[in-house]
């Protein structure tokens, strides 16, 4: 036997489908492309500048921390990469260097690191980022700039060149404030075309469409949670006598629903679980627009859906086993 | 639908290179090494001796007890003695070693087994010397005993949704005949009224041909199989073709069914007409180092690498031999084993294939759930195993898991899932009967 040349032994199966957690961040990050190239394209270089310092001080605090803990370094699976697009996209694109450091630090070192590292942590890392930095930072988080790529698209709007705001870093105001506030509101094209003013990823509901039907169609995500975190969405407006596609365009519903509420760790496992999660994300959201004069509505919504995921998963997870036993029982 | 968890099982890319091969006969080897053991079958005690001269088909290994299941001499030549010799299941196992004189001359005293009764059935049964050819290898006689009386339906298994290997598949194309043949004679001596010959759906040629065969015969009927892993695995195929669930823990016999594999059904119709007993089967041998992948018909005993060596294997660049298909087969540590009953395929495969990526965390993406076939949460009872959770293994309902190893491959942080939840299976077993044992009635 000892002229035999030793294999390599493990269990079966001894192969694998191809594709590991990297792939699948990749993919993600693939289909976060669209929103990014639209938000270079409305708010210009500062755009890009923005997600690279979101992007590298994600990885950059992830790589840190995984190394000061003498811990394996997970950098590799791409998960910091897309927490830091993420948090990027729900960002305004002015927003200082140092605010969206911040961020980041509360994204992978609070929310995900602290608790164990990626698939530990209870609540979305991106999500928590751009939340402590609307309570730290309320009017950094609030001024959105009007490039003169914006002013173009306003005047157009405006059907002729008005008062005109030549300059950049003049604060203009998002749909949801005008809404708030009771004054006129775009036309549903411009909104889901992205001809609006917001946090960078979130403006064209087209391109998150785009990326998120890529996720749908190559089975990175399910579409259950979008759906029906989407449909509740427009179902509650249309009950309350609103617009259902201003709702579904405005502010992060689509960032959130297709990138956010989907995000494995955070949201339950089961398709049953996937859609309480997606309808009380829903109506949460509509919940804190209509009754709250807060602007934070999909964050806080999904924060707690966040929390509540262990309590959904433990319930249908019951069902799914009694019903198991029942069908198999003699 | 979006409720119900639609999907059950993997669909895997097929690499069935050698499904239009007709099956070629391995150039004799100079010497045999015979284990006394195969499959799941008890070891057998060696009835000849150094010098004795041995025909094919002669008995040269006792089975004693219903566990074991006799071992014929797979050529013609000389015993040249008995080797103590590692097993698959890493321990030693006598081989008897015979040299071969090129004749391949019958033992004197084969004939056709004459039955007239149901005993006399099962007796020829495990005469024949048959244990499960799928991969399963269960003594056949003693599988059809314990049946019971009470068989209504037969389900003949010729999914082989393994990817690489196709021994099933052509032993079906070139014995359709024989299947049908062998069906009808189980129906008869053990009073089964009708059977099912489930094909999965991309092995056309077998479908027509079987159901050719089976043209005018009401009772015995060939069904397609999906497409998926493990379409051949027991409670998923008799949930196809009966549309009824098997009882958790329990056996096909409980729903009055009995499986069998093609192959086996093929070798004991062959036995039951001709009288010779199983001394060798088809072996799928394919893999990335293999220069020519192919279906060998090998002697029982013959040494690995030669039969590698008859397929072109580059031996240099072999990181993994795997007895059986890929999914479920036995990676073995070097290729100085002995071609046994139960080995339907030999998969090589280079460093390429053979490395695994190192564990990762687990993300809770589902992906175990929504591959596994019974419907369980792998990835919770995988949980619950590390932290020895007994509690959670029994809710999760641990005893259903199959280890047909979807969950394993579709996991993206690379968990050797299915394997894990067979240790928490021993586990948990070790854990009941220590408590039988200590008398409590805890539950």
């Amino acid at each position: 036997m000892s002229a035999e040349k030793m294999l390599a032994v493990s269990p079966a199966p001894h192969i694998n489908a191809q594709a590991d957690t990297a792939f699948y961040m990749k993919r993600v990050c693939l289909a976060l492309l669209p929103a990014q190239i639209w938000a270079v394209y409305i708010f210009g270089s500062r755009a890009l500048a923005a997600s690279a310092v979101s992007v590298i001080s994600c990885v950059g605090f992830e790589w840190i921390f995984r190394r000061m803990l003498g811990r394996p370094q997970t950098v590799g699976d791409w998960s910091a990469v897309v927490t830091g697009l993420i948090l990027a996209m729900s960002l305004p694109a002015g927003l200082p260097v140092y605010m969206i450091v911040t961020g980041a630090f509360a994204a992978i070192v609070v929310t995900k690191q602290l608790f164990g590292g990626i698939g530990q942590n209870f609540a979305n890392p991106a999500l928590v980022g751009r939340t402590v930095l609307f309570f730290s930072f309320q009017n950094e988080m609030q001024r959105f700039i009007v490039t003169p790529r914006m002013s173009q698209i306003m005047i157009n709007a405006a059907g002729g060149p008005g008062v005109m705001l030549s300059a950049d870093a003049v604060s203009g105001a998002t749909p949801l404030v005008l809404f708030s506030n009771a004054r006129t509101l775009p036309s549903n094209t411009e909104m889901f075309l992205g001809l609006i003013n917001g946090s960078m990823g979130e403006i064209s509901a087209l391109a998150l469409l785009i990326g998120g039907i890529y996720l749908c169609a190559r089975k990175i995500i399910s579409p259950v949670i979008p759906l029906s975190y989407t449909l509740t969405v427009m179902a509650v407006a249309l009950f309350w006598g609103f617009d259902p596609v201003f709702h579904l365009c405005a502010g992060g519903v689509m960032l959130a629903a297709f990138f956010m509420a989907t995000d494995y760790t955070t949201s339950p496992m089961l398709r049953s679980g996937k859609l309480i999660y997606g309808i009380g994300c829903g109506l949460l959201t509509m919940y804190f627009r209509v009754y709250t004069s807060f602007p934070e509505g999909i964050s806080t919504a999904m924060l707690f859906m966040n929390a509540l995921t262990p309590q959904i998963d433990r319930l249908t997870v019951r069902i799914r086993l009694k019903r198991l036993a029942k069908r198999r029982d003699v | 639908m979006l409720l119900s968890s639609a999907k059950k099982g993997i669909y895997l890319k097929s690499h069935k290179a050698t499904r239009q091969m007709s099956v070629m006969p391995l150039t004799l080897p100079a010497e045999v090494r015979i284990p006394m053991t195969h499959g799941r079958a008890a070891s057998c005690r060696p009835l000849v001796k150094a010098g004795d001269k041995v025909g094919v088909g002669q008995l040269i290994g006792e089975a004693e007890g219903p566990f074991a299941v006799p071992v014929h001499s797979s050529v013609s030549g000389t015993v040249t003695g008995i080797e103590e010799l590692p097993s698959r299941l890493g321990m030693n196992d006598l081989h008897v070693v015979i040299k071969t004189d090129g004749r391949q001359s019958s033992a004197e005293d084969l004939r056709p087994p004459v039955i007239g009764s149901r005993e006399e059935f099962l007796r020829a049964v495990r005469d024949s010397g048959l244990v499960g050819l799928g991969g399963e290898g269960f003594p056949t006689a003693l599988k059809l005993d314990s049946a019971g009386q009470a068989i209504d339906s037969l389900l003949l298994n010729g999914a082989e949704c393994e990817p690489f290997v196709t021994s099933d598949h052509r032993n079906m194309v070139a014995y359709a005949r024989e299947l049908v043949q062998g069906a009808a004679a189980l129906m008869r001596y053990l009073s089964i009224r009708e059977t099912l010959i489930g094909v999965q759906a991309d092995k056309q040629d077998a479908l027509d041909l079987i159901a050719a065969q089976c043209e005018g015969m009401d009772s015995i009927n060939a069904a397609p199989l999906s497409r998926i892993f493990p379409a051949g695995e027991e409670t998923l195929l008799i949930r196809e073709l009966r549309g009824t669930e098997l009882p958790l823990g329990g056996r096909p016999a409980d729903k009055n069914i009995l499986v069998l594999n093609v192959s086996t059904v093929i070798k004991l119709e062959q036995y039951l007409v001709t009288g010779m007993p199983l001394v060798s089967r088809t072996v799928t041998v394919d893999g990335d180092v293999i220069a020519r992948p192919m279906n060998v018909e090998v002697p029982i005993g013959t040494a690995m690498g030669e039969v590698l060596r008859f397929c072109g294997a580059d031996e240099g660049s072999l990181r993994k031999l795997i007895a059986g298909g890929p999914m479920t087969g036995t990676a073995l540590p070097d290729t100085g084993f002995y071609t046994t009953k139960t080995d339907n395929a030999l998969i090589c495969f280079s460093a390429y294939r053979a490395e695994r990526d190192r564990e990762t965390a687990c993300i809770n993406c589902g992906r175990c759930i929504d591959s596994c076939p019974e419907g369980l949460l792998p990835g919770l009872l995988f949980k619950a195993w590390r932290e020895r959770d007994e509690k959670a293994l029994r809710d999760g309902l641990l005893s259903a898991c199959s280890g047909c190893g979807c969950c394993s491959y579709v996991c993206p942080a690379r968990k050797q899932i299915s394997f894990e939840l067979g240790l928490a299976k021993q586990f948990l077993m070790k854990k009941e009967s220590e408590n039988a044992e200590g008398g409590s009635d805890e539950r």
